[in-house]
């Protein structure tokens, strides 16, 4: 016993070591701020003064450090603002001389201290001697001072940043407020860096703000209503040695509720029109955001979220996503509607975020009807070889798909577990009717053409939920023992159920009339699904044990997925020469299909870390998961060649290494590598499927004898940033390459009709090769800042496929490249410059050799008077070539001018000219092995559309109440 | 050797003997003298500043040569002896002892990677000129020139034989630990007549034969955290150490042969810890939490040291702040704030402790030795310091113009050596 509680003290010296280790991180976060000193709001001309001084409590004789220092200009403009050095020590440079300043020192628990200057001309500079702070708690009420709110100031070991001190029009939004704040940088992508270090999550009051995307929070809240924005480190984060840094907004006493939202609509050409509604109130506890939408513009959203994020306050500009989508293919009218509610139980709503357990409840309904009308003309040209076949065809497709989408989520976590239950329901029915001619030809002139009529109706209905108990192990320090056990036990379960009705029409033509076919073919198939996934976790293994630590930390791993599908097809041909149908005994089916899928295993881990207080922490973790999978499916049919009944078991392990290398103050470093394997189990479709003889040019055929492919992957990935204040740079690169044994792969069988039959067979190994790397710098320079970003993709594929019967090498390798360059100027003005370049070249050895190449250049410039005019303009230049096909130019040129009006500048007048050139086609390129294709679909164009808008918003409802109080 | 001096060692080694024979008669419990102490009224926010020239007569910077071999990360223990500085570094786990001028000496290499094998404590033996280190495992036993003498495998205690968590030796073979609250009840195979105290007696074998300070059933419970160098702290004296009760603000001094309650610090209400903190079984199992969020309530004294007219010591919240290190001067009543006292000429404008770095958080003043009290500062600090002093044309001694001109901001801490006024 006396041995295990030994054992105890070291765990708990350990673990007090862990909090030290934490305490170590926050300090690093209160350096980083430290370097943030002196940040430069204004340039003048004038600006050639130094200002010098000491900060000092004179009573208790000593020096202050990290007290605020701000300087202002008459009228309260802040000029520039630091904080007091170790020593209580500040200087500012580059403060206009010869007018009158203030000077305003603060720190937290001392009263401020005002001081009226004048830079000396003769001198430009002026020595402050000590100013003296007296403590709260000590000074007279009589000779307290007011002052303004330091712009900056340390709280324990959290940076604050106050809204009060940072003028910005009245107008302005959280994100703003959040670009004007030294050290922070907000990404054109929406990541916020501070001090180059990434922001993992935005809080607003301790909590997400209607969603996980900070765009809701940013381009809505009013900065008006924000009291403080706070920056500190997760210190409950798992990883203690680099917590997640996290950020949140505290707003204004009386502004901890409200709503904001928009109302608009717009008309113009060709009957294009587009419609938006949201209005979202919040609360203290509950966020409530109710939205709408309605258009033939192409604007489309998948969740109520993004719905909310396109209404936003401030979501115009050319990083706006709520564009029409150009590339979208046909006409597209979009209606949606959706709500969204979450609810906080948490009792101690005053607890700081990182302190505070989850109590809540999430719930989203979405609805949304997109209608569609699509005419595509492509042509493509099979090469065999000598032989050469050519296809055209053409589509006329109607459809329109209605959904809807609900989902809810509950979070509760107490002191050391968790459990959350999430369910989401999802209806869908889609309408399609569809028109398709086809016309093939070959070398010898054999022709041959089909007609094809079809018209579907599906529903489906998706009942999916997941519950998750998380425990964790702790040390009871009261029974000096350790209590509960490092437990997931994850449940998972979908039921899904779906209809198809489909009537189809087909007819074939061919130079050999006796090969005319024609089909008048109804199906009925209903397909019954579930699928349970059971995943139990115990970590930490060992540790159970009681003994000295093992080499490895072992866990056990499993994973048990059972699906079962039952599918009954109804199928019936119309009779020759009569209305009437008959059963259709080859298709007509009932087959039922279980899969049973185990993957468990030990999974070993070890962890090392070396590190030297104030120069470096070098930490790394090996893992290694022995997974063993074993896996079978059964499927019972009324035809007997679909029965299987297979089992398969295969190793499949997993090997990852990370490193960390963190040297403070310079640069941090990650490193991973990881091995996997996985093995694709051929389904149903690709063994024994039931063949549809009414797709004249295209027979899926099944292959008995395919096996499952066995897939390996080494991936090498590596991040940098340099945890720099001012000038960001952040680098994510990954390399991957792959090697698939058995792979599954096409053979395909092309008669002299230009026909084909495939199926699937296990070919050669695939071995590919993937790069990819991410480069982004950031430069500020007072208001000024410039991103810039270059990213580079590129991938090689090798693998064989059989044509007619032929093996061919197939080398397939791609490179896309995109150079972005963007300004900002405050929030008034926005140019944004990207070049981008792919290329692909598919080879297929001894009969194919395809290129294709497409620059792209983007340009945009947005600008936006605080209250008042706003343009934006979107130039995007396309060209795009291929060896075997003409080359093709296009520029599609969208503009937008506005005007926000009202004293909030809720009113908005905007006309927007999209495609001004008329040039919009939407034509596509496919390379797939053998065969290219160029096509072009009936797209958005040309339109001109007036919008009026209103964006009702109001941030402290109960501000009259409190008032009266 | 004086008369003095082997009186002083003999001493204690009469008084174990003479505690051994009671011992096998029964439970030999030293009484708790409370007396007569001393109550100090600690006000931390109303804590004075000053200039380093105010507060120490003597500053010392003492560079810790860098090599390959003696490359280490922060001083976490400090043990001073005649000739060496004996530094335990937590970060690589390493013993290294260096001589007085800061020359590496020789290295006891931790095993940092395995928990198992770890150096958790290092205790040093100044009559036998041995270093014992402490490990999950065993207990390693180690010369000045960090050569090995013995590994001892942790197994079953003993009877009488106790665990030994806090300790410092009196003598050749006489130690004091001081034990945490624990649940031992004597239905336990656990139990020893000497399980329920706070301060136990015991020979350099772990044999217990006295004790005192005895604690409750309730105080069993206690979920006691310290930080820092805690809660038996050595201030020069042979015989004489102060230890630190829990959650109490009391402090008692600690001999061979008698325990006396010394101080009792009483703060402000606003930075104390309810009076029935302690006693309360309200608070069984909360404690921890409770200070967590009351953030400003100061519920351990650490770090506890007297040289001549000044007591130091560390006045621990769960949040750091400026006034926690404190400097009480027992003549004049004063307390200066450590962490206020400006740098000036007598430290050659360098700083005496490094803000926004672990190393003061974690560790703050880590020895004591009658004289001297001892802190470090890491090269990057020093170097930040001397960037700062660029423009005030600072002469640094010969030690540390040699140390500026050589090192780097990644060489090992450096040793800071302070002799604190007698009047203050």
């Amino acid at each position: 016993m006396i041995y295990i509680i030994f054992y105890f003290a070291i765990l708990i010296c350990i673990d007090c070591k862990l909090n030290c280790f934490v305490k170590k991180s926050i300090l690093l976060l209160v350096f980083i701020a430290f370097s943030t000193c002196a940040v430069a709001q204004k340039k003048d001309t004038s600006a050639v003064g130094t200002v010098v001084g000491l900060v000092r409590d004179s009573l208790h004789n000593y020096n202050l450090a990290s007290a605020t220092i701000s300087i202002y200009k008459t009228g309260e403009e802040l000029v520039k603002y630091q904080l007091s050095n170790n020593y209580g020590r500040f200087e500012f440079k580059e403060i206009p001389v010869g007018i009158r300043l203030e000077i305003v020192v603060s720190k937290l628990g001392y009263g401020p201290l005002k001081k009226n200057l004048v830079i000396p001309r003769t001198s430009n500079s002026i020595n402050l001697d000590t100013l003296n702070l007296t403590k709260l708690n000590i000074l007279l009420n009589e000779v307290k001072i007011s002052a303004p709110p330091p712009p900056m100031q340390m709280h324990g070991d959290t940076l604050e940043f106050n809204a009060a001190a940072f003028k910005l029009d009245t107008n302005a939004v959280a994100g703003d407020f959040l670009r004007k704040l030294p050290g922070v940088t907000v990404w054109t992508d929406g990541l916020i860096t501070v001090n180059g270090k990434k922001i993992n999550k935005l809080l607003v009051e301790g909590k997400e703000f209607f969603s996980t995307d900070s765009k809701i929070a940013l381009q809505n809240i009013a900065k008006n209503a924000i009291q403080k924005v706070q920056v500190y480190q997760n210190k409950s984060d798992s990883d203690p040695i680099n917590p997640a840094t996290e950020m949140n907004i505290v707003l204004k006493k009386d502004k901890k509720d409200g709503y904001f939202g928009k109302i608009g609509g717009g008309y113009g050409s060709d009957k294009h029109f587009a419609a938006d509604g949201m209005i979202s109130y919040f609360s203290p506890r509950t966020q409530l955001s109710v939205v709408g939408a309605s258009n033939n513009v192409n604007k489309t959203a998948g969740d109520v979220a993004t719905l909310i994020s396109y209404n936003s306050f401030k979501g115009e500009g050319i990083l706006n996503d709520y564009h029409s989508d150009f590339t979208r293919q046909g006409l597209n009218i979009f209606k949606a509607f959706g709500l969204s509610l979450q609810h906080d139980f948490n009792k101690d709503l005053a607890a700081r975020p990182e302190d505070k357990r989850s109590n809540l409840l999430k719930a989203d309904y979405f609805l949304s009807d997109l209608s569609n009308h699509i005419l595509e003309k492509s042509q493509s040209i099979i090469t065999l070889g000598q032989e050469k076949i050519s296809r055209n065809n053409s589509i006329d497709e109607t459809s329109s798909n209605l959904g809807s989408h609900y989902s809810g989520k509950y979070l509760k976590e107490f002191e050391h577990s968790a459990f959350t239950a999430e369910f989401l329901i999802d209806h869908h029915s889609n309408n399609n009717q569809s028109v398709q001619q086809m016309k093939s030809m070959t070398n010898e002139s054999d022709e041959s053409s089909s007609n094809s009529k079809k018209n579907v109706s599906y529903t489906a209905d998706d009942l999916h939920g997941d519950l998750k108990f998380s425990t964790s192990r702790y040390y009871d320090i009261i029974k000096k023992d350790f209590r509960s056990v490092n437990l997931t036990i994850y449940y998972q379960f979908d039921l899904f159920k779906s209809t198809q009705n489909q009537l189809n029409l087909e007819s074939f033509n061919a130079s050999d009339t006796s090969l005319n076919k024609y089909i008048n073919r109804k199906y009925l198939n209903n397909v019954n699904a579930s699928t349970h996934v059971l995943k139990t976790d115990f970590f930490s293994l060992t540790s159970l044990l009681r003994k000295p630590p093992a080499l490895f930390s072992i866990d056990f791993k499993n994973t048990f997925t059972y699906s079962n599908r039952r599918e009954i097809a109804d199928v019936a041909d119309q009779a020759l020469l009569s209305t009437y149908y008959v059963p259709n005994n080859y298709l007509t089916n009932n087959s039922k299909y279980q899969v049973k899928n185990e993957i468990g295993g030990l999974n070993f881990s070890k962890t090392g870390r070396n590190f030297l207080d104030s120069r470096y922490d070098k930490n790394w973790a090996f893992n290694f998961f022995a997974g063993n999978q074993f896996y079978s499916q059964n499927n019972v049919s009324q035809k007997s060649f679909q029965y299987i009944d297979r089992h398969y078991y295969y190793f499949v392990p997993n090997i990852s290494f990370r490193y960390n290398d963190n040297e403070y103050g310079d640069f941090t470093k990650n490193y991973t590598v990881v091995y996997n394997t996985n093995v694709v189990y051929p389904n149903m479709l690709q063994i024994a499927p039931l063949v549809d003889d009414a797709n004249f040019y295209f027979i899926d055929a099944g292959n008995i004898n395919l096996k499952p492919s066995y897939n390996h992957e080494l991936s090498f990935l590596y991040n940098y940033d340099n945890s720099k204040a001012k000038n960001p740079v952040l680098n994510n690169l990954k390399a991957t390459i792959s090697f698939v044994d058995r792979n599954i792969t096409d053979s395909t069988f092309y008669d002299n009709l230009g026909r084909s039959v495939h199926y699937f067979i296990n070919g050669a190994p695939l071995k590919a090769a993937t790069f990819y790397d991410y480069f982004s710098k950031a430069i500020k320079l007072d208001q000024n800042q410039i991103q810039t970003s270059v990213s580079l993709s590129t991938r090689y594929a090798q693998y064989n496929s059989n044509i007619n019967q032929v093996n061919y090498s197939t080398f397939n390798s791609s490179l896309s490249t995109t150079l972005q360059v963007s300004y900002s100027y405050k929030s008034l003005l926005t140019i944004s410059i990207a070049e981008s370049y792919y290329g692909n070249r598919s080879i297929q050895k001894g009969i194919s050799d395809y290129t294709y190449y497409n620059w792209r250049t983007t340009g945009g410039v947005a600008f936006a008077l605080p209250k008042g005019l706003f343009f934006n303009s979107r130039v995007d230049f396309n060209n795009s070539r291929s060896a075997q096909l003409s080359n093709i130019y296009y520029t599609i040129w969208n503009a937008d001018i506005g005007w926000r009006f009202l004293k909030g500048a809720n009113g908005e007048i905007k006309f927007s000219a999209l495609d001004l050139l008329h040039q919009n086609k939407n034509i596509f390129y496919t390379i797939n092995g053998n065969i290219i294709t160029n096509g072009s679909t009936n797209v958005l164009q040309q339109y001109f559309l007036l919008t009026l808008a209103y964006y009702p918003r109001k941030f402290g409802l109960s501000k009259s109440n409190s008032k009266k109080l | 050797m004086s008369t003095t001096s082997i009186t002083r060692k003999l001493l204690p080694l009469l008084f174990a003997i003479l505690f051994s024979s009671i011992a096998c008669l029964g439970q030999n419990v030293v009484k708790v003298d409370t007396a007569h102490y001393l109550s100090l009224r600690i006000d931390p926010s109303n804590a004075m500043g000053g200039n380093i020239s105010d507060v120490f007569s003597e500053v010392n910077y003492i560079p810790l040569e860098t090599t390959p071999e003696s490359l280490f990360g922060t001083v976490s223990r400090l043990s001073i002896t005649d000739k060496y500085y004996i530094i335990l570094d937590d970060n690589t786990n390493s013993v290294l002892l260096f001589d007085k001028t800061g020359k590496f000496h020789a290295k006891i290499k931790g095993k940092s990677s395995s928990i198992a094998d770890r150096v958790i404590s290092m205790v040093v033996n100044r009559w036998t000129k041995r270093i014992i280190c402490s490990g999950y495992s065993s207990e390693s036993t180690y010369d000045f020139d960090c050569n090995l003498i013995e590994t001892n495998k942790r197994g079953p205690l003993q009877k009488n034989q106790i665990n030994l968590t806090s300790y410092q030796f009196f003598s050749a073979d006489s130690l004091i630990n001081a034990d945490t609250f624990n649940d031992v009840d004597k239905s336990s195979k656990d139990y020893t007549p000497y399980s329920r105290f706070m301060i136990q007696y015991a020979t350099a074998n772990k044999n217990a034969y006295a004790a005192g300070l005895k604690y409750s059933d309730s105080e069993s419970k206690i979920d006691a955290q310290g930080s820092g160098i805690w809660p038996l702290t050595s201030f020069g004296s042979d015989t004489s150490f102060f230890y630190s009760k829990a959650y109490t603000n009391s402090i008692y001094t600690i001999t061979p042969h008698t325990i006396k309650l010394s101080y009792k610090i009483f703060l402000p209400l606003l930075n104390s810890v309810p009076t029935d903190f302690l006693s309360n079984s309200d608070y069984t199992g909360k404690r921890l939490s409770y200070l967590m969020k009351n953030q400003s309530e100061i519920y351990a004294i650490n770090n506890f040291y007297k040289v001549n007219n000044n007591l130091l010591f560390e006045a621990t919240s769960a949040a750091p702040n400026d006034e926690d290190n404190l400097v009480y001067n027992l003549h004049s009543g004063n307390l200066i704030a450590y962490k206020h006292i400006q740098p000036d000429m007598r430290s050659f404008n360098l700083p005496i402790y490094e803000k926004n770095s672990a190393n003061f958080e974690n560790n703050g003043l880590v020895a004591c030795d009658g004289k001297y009290i001892y802190t470090s500062i890491s090269s990057l600090g020093m170097f930040r310091a001397k960037d700062l002093n660029k423009t005030a044309q600072i002469k640094y001694n010969e030690p540390l113009t040699l140390y500026f001109q050589k090192s780097t901001r990644k060489d090992n801490p450096v040793l800071v050596q302070l002799k604190l006024k007698d009047e203050l």
